[in-house]
């Protein structure tokens, strides 16, 4: 359950109740418990004076019964003399002034003498018929119940006693003035409230000390006071009196006459001190709680309005942003509050000023990037920057906001595209470029490169994308691999072209050299001895050229005619090309006691025996040409594998190749020798790396100068060989 | 017994090649009679016994014919083929001489039905080689076929 949280100004006035509450509740119990207390001392005092009073009544009773007896026995009355009886009732009563009468009554009721004539009646009271029957009946005193006198009026007792002898021959009475038992009783002077009444065994009053003419004689079983104190017989109660006024009273028997002795003590006195003294409390704590109170509230206040202006202060600033900042006011602990929440407001403007530049610094990032970024929350474009709408063909960022991601992607990238999203993006994966294809509001395709990352936007998964148009670029690559493929075409094209020109023109050129070579020959043939020596000589020289120049052509055929049409590779074992070019080769080698070792058991290498034998042909043929002068050639074949490629090294024991040429040697008509020296065309080297090239292989050579040079070939092997 | 010496058709455009080939076969002794035309079209006529050469006891039909390649206009596999195709011609032996060793025209020639394929020489030494082994091959080892029955002779 919400309460609402209380005020200071409640707080303080509930510790002010707290406080005083507890000080008016003492004093009401302070009350209560005097009044107990005094209710008690009250019960108890009755109680007292009832003891005392029951003894005092028993005693007067007693003291009256004895004198009763001693006239009973004093011999005067014995006589029944009546004027002998009167003169000492008279005597007596002039002694004892405080009884009413004193008779004295013969067997039959009569009377014989009395002190007081005028009131006593007639021999018979009727009340006292019973009583005299009684009085007949006993030998002892009695007493008899309370009576109004017939003449009087007023309430009577009588005690009487038989006169000696058995039966008696008459009997004495005293009789007493139940209103006048207070002079009697009275001994003491009782404490204004205290009433004392008196009851006989029937419950008769018989005397009460306050207003007695109006209860003397009755009898009232039904008031509480009665019925219970007849009840209790002893004790102490509360109750009220036959007046009607509250008492607390103490119930004393007196056994020997069956009387009730109940005395009251009335409170209210002193309870009224009680009392006033309880407003006086009362008083006070109501006065001590509204100063209290007065001054809390104040206080409060002095606490709870600094507070309250802080929390406006706070309120505004936030809700409104205003730069109001809270005054420094009211007590030290609320001035700190405020001075704290200066401090943090100021903090707060710094920051807000500061992501405001932030935001201010990215988004112009952002607004002004040629890439197009957009970001997608919750399957929308919700933002969507210029160079996005611009690449989109679309006039503004309206035509883009709302739609979904994939309304500006082309189908084609859709599938990729959700995968992303839903596999790496959504579970907090940046993802970096990938090429995709977006589609202009017109359906055409853009191809662009895309970056992607999520990010939280309140609490949703939202998610930045950078694209990139690279149409521009793939249009370029396209190009590119297009220019490239032409180029090679085109390359593939002008090395055919050369190598056709090259071979028309060796082979247009041939039939001229036929020309000067055939009638050189013929010449040299059948008419030499025209000739003089010079003429010889120079006719020598022409058929040398043309000689030379027949050897060019060849080697230029062989060299442009490599590689025409395409090259169909085969498995060859290079024993099948090393065999018959070891026995071309071996009449030259023999000629210059040279020697040519080929291993056993040669690979079989991908290629054509053309190719392989016209490249290895040249190898040799160069080996043998570039010995040493007067060393005999020695050639050896290596042969060693390296992964899928075999590597065949011609050996030599030739003239070698400085360093500085042999990059060069392998240039078409590069020769490092003149041709007197040694002939040669220039074009053996070229062939061999054109063929290793169309074979897909290499060739490079290791050279000593006055040692000798290793040509090395690289080709592909076949497996398993 | 009227010895004819062997008729040798020599079908070359080049002037030098073909007079190197004529002093080849000379030098050879007089077993062989060589004619020389110099364009396909003229072969053709000498073969068909057409135009100038309609005389056939001038220009007997030949027992071999030396047949070069690249020749104007009609070429030498036209005449190569218009031979092979003909009933009364493709018996006599063509024997291609050029100078191309292309595989490709080897390959025409043979396809086409040459009987040989030569390549020229280089040199004077060279042709007086292959003039005395053609002789000596064609008119010695070789049996030649019978005269063809029909056009020609």
């Amino acid at each position: 359950m919400k309460t609402r949280p209380l005020t200071i100004r409640t707080l303080l006035l509930l510790v002010v109740l707290a406080a005083v509450v507890p000080l008016g509740g003492f004093a009401v119990a302070g009350y209560l418990r005097s009044k107990v207390l005094l209710g008690k001392l009250a019960a108890a005092y009755s109680s007292d004076v009832a003891a005392t009073m029951a003894m005092l009544t028993d005693g007067i009773v007693r003291d009256t019964q004895d004198i009763a007896a001693r006239l009973a026995s004093d011999p005067r009355i014995v006589s029944l003399d009546p004027v002998l009886c009167a003169k000492t009732l008279k005597e007596f009563h002039r002694l004892e002034p405080q009884f009413g009468n004193l008779v004295v009554i013969d067997r039959s009721g009569k009377y014989v003498a009395a002190a007081d004539v005028t009131t006593t009646s007639p021999p018979i009271w009727a009340q006292g018929r019973g009583f005299f029957e009684q009085m007949l009946q006993t030998t002892g005193p009695t007493v008899s119940r309370a009576f109004q006198g017939r003449l009087t009026g007023q309430w009577t007792i009588m005690l009487g006693h038989p006169l000696p002898g058995t039966p008696p021959p008459g009997y004495v009475g005293i009789t007493i003035n139940l209103l006048r038992l207070p002079e009697v009783l009275m001994a003491e002077v009782l404490r204004s409230g205290t009433v004392v009444t008196l009851l006989d065994s029937q419950g008769t009053i018989l005397f009460r000390s306050v207003d007695g003419k109006t209860f003397v004689g009755r009898r009232t079983p039904d008031a509480d006071l009665i019925r219970r104190a007849m009840e209790k017989q002893s004790g102490t109660l509360e109750t009220k009196g036959l007046d009607g006024i509250a008492r607390h009273f103490g119930v004393v028997p007196i056994k020997r006459l069956g009387w009730l002795v109940i005395v009251g003590t009335d409170l209210d006195p002193v309870l009224g001190m009680v009392r006033w003294e309880l407003l006086i409390g009362l008083v006070t704590a109501l006065l001590a709680m509204l100063a209290v109170g007065g001054i809390a509230l104040v206080l409060a206040q002095r606490i709870a309005n600094p507070v309250r202006a802080l929390a406006r202060v706070a309120h505004d600033a936030i809700v409104s942003g205003c730069a109001a900042r809270a005054t420094l006011r009211g007590p030290a602990e609320v001035r700190q509050v405020a001075l704290s929440l200066n401090t943090l407001l100021d903090a707060r403007d710094r920051l807000v000023r500061d992501l405001q530049e932030s935001e201010w610094r990215y988004r112009s990032l952002v607004e002004i990037s040629p890439d197009a970024i957009f970001v997608n929350r919750g399957g929308k474009v919700v933002y969507a920057n210029p160079s996005l709408v611009r690449m989109l063909g679309a006039s503004s960022d309206a035509e883009v906001i709302g739609k979904t991601p994939f309304d500006l992607i082309h189908p084609d990238s859709h599938a990729m595209v959700r995968e992303r999203i839903e596999e790496h993006l959504l579970a907090g994966e940046r993802v970096g470029m990938v090429e995709e294809r977006y589609m202009r509001l017109d359906g055409s395709a853009v191809e662009v490169e895309v970056a992607a990352a999520p990010f939280q936007d309140k609490g949703e998964t939202a998610i930045f994308v950078v694209a990139r148009d690279i149409s521009a670029r793939k249009a370029a690559e396209r190009e590119i691999l297009e220019a490239k493929a032409n180029l090679e075409l085109r390359v593939a094209d002008r090395t055919a072209d050369l190598d056709a020109f090259t071979y028309s023109v060796s082979h247009d050129l041939r039939a001229p050299l036929r020309g000067i070579a055939g009638f050189a020959g013929i010449l040299h043939r059948r008419h030499l001895h025209e000739l003089s020596e010079e003429g010889r000589h120079f006719l020598g020289n022409v058929i040398e050229a043309a000689a030379r120049m027949g050897r060019l052509i060849e080697d230029l055929l062989g060299y442009s005619r490599m590689g025409r049409g395409s090259i169909q590779v085969v498995p060859v074992p290079l024993d099948a090309v090393f065999s018959p070019l070891a026995r071309e080769f071996s009449g030259r080698i023999q000629e210059q006691d040279g020697s040519l070792r080929i291993p056993e058991g040669l690979p079989v290498v991908e290629g054509t025996q053309t190719l392989l034998c016209q490249m290895f042909a040249n190898l040799l043929d160069n080996a043998i040409r570039y010995a040493r002068p007067g060393v005999p050639p020695r050639i050896e074949i290596h042969c060693r594998r390296e992964g899928d490629h075999v590597i065949l090294s011609v050996a030599d024991n030739g003239m070698g190749i400085p360093e500085v040429h042999l990059g060069r040697i392998f240039n078409m008509f590069q020769r490092l020798h003149p041709e007197e020296k040694i002939s040669g065309t220039g074009i053996g080297l070229p062939t061999v790396r054109k063929a290793a090239a169309l074979l897909g292989g290499a060739v490079w050579v290791d050279s000593i100068v006055g040692e000798g040079s290793v040509f090395h070939v690289r080709l592909k092997g076949v497996p398993g060989s | 017994m009227i010895w004819n010496p062997s008729v040798v058709l020599l079908v070359e455009d080049d002037r030098l090649d073909a007079e190197l080939t004529l002093n080849a076969f000379r030098e050879g002794g007089a077993t062989c009679r060589v004619v020389h035309v110099s364009t396909g079209e003229d072969a053709l006529d000498y073969i068909h016994a057409r135009g100038g050469y309609a005389d056939r006891a001038t220009f007997p039909f030949p027992d071999l014919m030396l047949l070069d390649l690249r020749l104007p206009g009609i070429d030498g596999f036209d005449v190569l083929r218009e031979v092979k195709s003909s009933p009364g011609l493709r018996r006599l032996p063509v024997v291609i001489l050029t100078s191309s060793k292309e595989e490709g025209d080897r390959a025409t020639g043979y396809d086409s039905g040459a009987n040989s394929y030569l390549v020229k020489p280089v040199d004077y030494a060279g042709y007086l080689d292959v003039v005395a082994r053609i002789r000596d091959y064609w008119f010695g080892l070789n049996v030649l076929p019978p005269a063809p029955g029909g056009e020609g002779q």
